[in-house]
């Protein structure tokens, strides 16, 4: 999802991509047909919709059909489907893997013991991509590649064994910065948290529930290195390629966004090329699923016209179209070619072999295990009291605090500062949220608006770290204000200048001594401008709410950590 | 299914023990069937296109592993028969007979990939209605329209290697040591990033070629090649043995076509080793190479084939210009022309007048041979008694599939 995108992050964030035409889109008996897909094949899709929409689609009753897609993390689209979300028509995540654990989920919740009612039983496999660790060219080369084979296990070990890129001879890379996407949002990020269990436990089968238990260890020094987690892999993907080597070195991704790389001429500035690591173990495949969904909101004529576009999705001319954006067509009679090919870091005789989907129960014991592997995060909350915010924008905006701090995980730490004319610290050393967050919520509830907004001071401050963080953790840093700095001591642009510094690893703020600075524009007075480049500076994401939405903005905020 | 089409009497012979085990195994569930009856919508790409304003409209459902042939003689019998519209719809054999019992599917024909489809249909029929579905006396009864053996296929390079140590991947008894040795390919000198050995078949609940697999596991075990007994099924050794060899499948397919389809798309990374038709071995063959390379067939001895019955039916939502248009369908589709496209599909041609070798490079018995395609098939294994199929089917749901249950 979005924020990990540097601009263009608004409240409702996912990326929609509607192509009606004009009659049909207004065609008040038109059929709307609405998918949520894994934003890695965003560029597919896209494409393939933009086709359908101009083949002027109708149902066999003869009415026009409209093709509505939302690109989203999978895990993060089950769990809306899980919470009840009725939007839906199908629903095409990145792997089979995710449609079994919603299967097994919703009829847990739905069906009680051996009713067995399974949501997606309607799958069609749309296009293949094995999950892959991407790499720039000069590093994996240091590493060995191509002549040597790499897996987890090697990838795990270097990650966690120290002295970064100097062991390799390197030592103008810095550290090795390893990513995946967030499990609990994101099916690779899930498959990066598998093969790593996998890794600790040692085996390439016969994956236990004991296995993940013995790995825990082993997958928190592998999530140690992890520099930070994205929501969706394709989003995920784009940082990566945008923002270059300095950034990420390494990260778990689909084949096809590895093509996508050597395709995309927005990435045309990268440094190096972008290579993929077939893992040795074996890996997985994302094998896309196109599930129409048996819900009962679903209509006779969104099911039909949802079949018609799935028909049109697996037609030899789109398969083509599909490997044009580096995906393995599912249709046989379509050779693979560029860019499946060397020249676009690939290799398209590989996998040679893949890990095993472990037993339903073992995979959610893998993903139910992530709060006690994944790096403590500890995040400063700023809060803008100033006059402005005096009456409901207030009220709003503390209900909104308060279902941010109810959905931060409770192994995670938190403090909170408010701003006005002053700064003043509700606890300034953070504490862990499980047993703070009462406290936490009590001197919210009990702040009032008055004063100016000395907001570039406040984020410079909620910057330094706490001595009560444990080492390692990830530092965010959440700001909220309605309005523009008026009385601080700090300019603005010293403050991006500092963060800069510290994202391009020089001088002694270095990324580790800088949290991510994340930002929310609340209401129409905020400026968006200057919390969006705080946001860009600080490697976070900029977000914009009204007394309406905010609490909606904290939930997805939350869900990040 | 497991009828040598040579022998015509051997067929019903097989057929009637069959038809007793097919209904128990139906009615007590050793068979799965699908939770939706609904017929699924046609398929996707190439699809034939009835004239919807033909005279006459005839439904034909039959199963997956003929589609390319049927589409393509389909497309051929409209131009000849512009008056007649054939509306295809594709199916797993189970999936089928379920739609029909249940009246959710009403076709004009039917062909599942062997006839003991069509005694489950029967049986089920007959006990809800009180009378029989399907004719089976003078002109409408029952015809195999094409024949295929059960075969083995194999990745080229791995397939290499184990014959180059003297050993086949049609043995059952070599596949055991693959499938068990914790070392996996290195064992037999592969290199570790080939891994475990893995092979495949379909669940033998659900789908013909799976069950066929299972009959010939219980007698690579034994050693015999006919008369499999309850004896040799409750051997606790056997029980042992089929579990280890079992353990090597990562996932039972649904149904023999789409499992063939997911070994060329996911290559060896997910299946080396696959018992499946010989039809269907040689209709993937070109799409095989232009993925991961090439493929080896090997025919296990003994074998079992298939025939691909085309079935009427005493319906009455069929009326007589329907059911006329659908005999000269069948007609045509056993008119030598079309008997010898069938054979570019991989299948064997039904009608005794089609020979199967020619001189035509183009036939894939010439054309494969070196992937180990041939015309000579070993011997048939005895089709089992339907109480022994109905334990084996038993014991692989417990031993195998939900074992603890």
């Amino acid at each position: 999802m979005c924020l990990f995108l540097g601009t263009g992050c608004r409240v409702r964030s996912r990326d929609r991509e509607s192509r009606g035409s004009a009659p049909t889109a207004t065609a008040p008996d038109s059929v709307l047909v609405t998918i949520s897909y894994g934003s890695e094949k965003k560029a597919f899709l896209t494409d393939a919709i933009a086709r359908f929409q101009k083949t002027g689609p109708r149902t066999r009753g003869g009415k026009p059909v409209r093709i509505e897609a939302v690109a989203e993390g999978s895990a993060e689209s089950m769990e809306a489907i899980l919470a009840g979300r009725s939007d839906l028509t199908v629903w095409s995540p990145a792997s089979s893997l995710m449609v079994d654990v919603l299967n097994d989920r919703w009829s847990e919740a739905h069906g009680g013991l051996g009713a067995g009612k399974r949501i997606a039983a309607d799958s069609t496999s749309l296009v293949l991509s094995p999950v892959v660790i991407a790499i720039w060219e000069p590093m994996a080369r240091a590493l060995g590649w191509p002549g040597k084979p790499l897996g987890w296990r090697d990838i795990a070990e270097f990650a966690t064994g120290g002295g970064g890129w100097e062991r390799y001879g390197n030592p103008q890379w810095g550290d090795f910065k390893f990513g995946h996407t967030h499990p609990r949002f994101s099916n690779s990020g899930a498959i990066a948290l598998v093969a790593a269990t996998y890794a600790g436990a040692g085996k390439t089968r016969d994956l236990s529930a004991e296995d993940v238990k013995a790995a825990a260890a082993f997958v928190r020094r592998v999530e140690a290195s992890v520099v930070h987690y994205g929501r969706s892999t394709g989003f995920f993907a784009e940082k990566m390629f945008s923002r270059g080597p300095a950034y990420l070195s390494a990260a778990v991704l689909y084949e096809n966004l590895v093509a996508e790389s050597a395709l995309n001429p927005e990435y045309a500035s990268k440094p190096f090329p972008v290579v993929a690591i077939y893992p040795r173990e074996g890996t997985f495949w994302a094998d896309h699923p196109y599930v129409i969904l048996d819900l009962p909101s679903v209509s006779g004529d969104q099911r039909e016209a949802a079949a018609s576009f799935r028909s049109f999705l697996l037609s030899p001319q789109i398969q083509k179209v599909a490997l044009q954006h580096g995906f393995r067509p599912v249709e046989t009679s379509l050779t693979l070619g560029p860019p499946l090919d060397p020249s676009h870091g690939l290799d398209p005789a590989q996998p040679k072999n893949v890990l095993p989907n472990p037993p339903v129960a073992v995979t959610r014991a893998i993903l139910d295990s992530f709060e006690q592997v994944k790096r403590p995060v500890s995040v400063t909350f700023v809060l803008d009291t100033s006059g402005s915010m005096k009456g409901d924008p207030l009220a709003q905006a503390k209900a909104g605090a308060r279902v941010f701090l109810d959905n931060l995980p409770g192994g995670d730490r938190v403090r909170v500062l408010l701003f006005s004319s002053g700064l003043r610290w509700v606890s300034p050393e953070s504490v862990p949220v499980e047993s703070g967050r009462a406290r936490l919520q009590q001197a919210l509830d009990a702040t009032f608006a008055e004063g100016g907004t000395k907001l570039y001071d406040a984020i410079l401050e909620a910057s330094l770290p706490s001595a009560s963080d444990p080492k390692g953790a990830v530092r965010a840093v959440v700001v909220l204000t309605d309005g523009e700095d008026t009385s601080s001591k700090t300019s603005l642009d010293a403050l991006l200048a500092r963060f800069r510094r510290a994202r391009e690893g020089e001088g002694e703020a270095s990324e580790a001594a800088v949290p991510r600075i994340f930002t929310i524009a609340y209401g129409s007075e905020a400026k968006p401008d200057v919390l969006r480049k705080i946001a860009e500076a600080g490697g976070g994401a900029f977000f914009s709410g009204t007394p309406r939405d905010i609490a909606r903005v904290y939930a997805e905020l939350a869900s990040f950590f | 299914m497991a009828a040598e089409i040579k022998g015509p009497g051997k067929v019903l012979i097989v057929l009637i023990g069959l038809a007793l085990l097919a209904y128990a195994a139906f009615k007590y569930g050793w068979i799965k069937l699908p939770g939706k009856s609904a017929v699924p919508p046609p398929a996707a790409s190439g699809e034939s296109r009835p004239n919807p304003n033909a005279r006459v409209q005839i439904d034909f459902l039959y199963t997956t592993e003929k589609e390319q042939w049927l589409k393509v003689a389909v497309d051929e019998f409209h131009k000849q028969h512009p008056d007649i519209a054939v509306n295809l719809q594709a199916t797993g054999s189970i999936e089928s007979v379920r739609a029909l019992a249940e009246g959710a599917a009403k076709p004009t024909i039917w062909s599942p990939a062997d006839e003991a489809a069509i005694n489950l249909l029967e049986t089920e029929w007959t006990m809800s209605k009180g009378r029989s579905l399907v004719e089976k006396k003078g002109d409408l009864a029952p015809q195999p329209l094409v024949i295929t053996p059960l075969v083995v296929i194999a990745w080229e390079e791995r397939a290499k290697l184990l014959s180059g140590r003297g050993e086949g991947p049609a043995d059952f008894k070599t596949l055991h040591t693959l499938a068990t040795s914790p070392k996996g390919w290195m064992a037999v000198g592969g290199p570790a990033e080939w891994g475990y050995v893995k092979l495949g078949h379909t669940a033998p609940n659900t789908s013909n070629s799976g069950l066929q697999t299972l009959i010939l596991m219980a007698y690579g075990f034994t050693g015999k090649r006919a008369n499999l007994r309850a004896a040799d099924i409750l051997d606790e050794r056997f029980q042992k043995w089929m579990k280890e060899i079992e353990t090597a499948v990562g996932k039972f397919g649904s149904s023999s076509g789409t499992y063939m389809k997911e070994m060329v798309l996911y290559g060896p990374s997910k299946y080396d080793i696959l018992f499946n038709y010989e039809s269907v071995a040689i209709g993937f063959m070109a799409a095989a190479e232009g993925r991961w390379g090439n493929l080896s067939v090997y025919y296990p001895n003994p074998t079992l084939w298939s025939n691909h019955p085309l079935v009427f039916f005493s319906g009455d939502w069929i009326s007589p210009e329907q059911q006329a248009a659908a005999r000269k369908l069948r007609d045509f589709l056993l008119s030598q022309p079309i008997q010898s496209r069938a054979m570019e599909f991989g299948f064997r041609p039904a009608n005794p007048d089609v020979k199967l070798l020619s001189s035509d490079p183009a036939n894939p018995w010439n054309r494969l041979k070196t992937a180990g395609i041939r015309t000579e098939v070993p011997p048939v294994a005895e089709a089992p008694s339907g109480e022994v199929i109905r334990l084996l089917l038993e014991t692989w749901r417990r031993v195998v599939e939900s074992p603890g249950r």
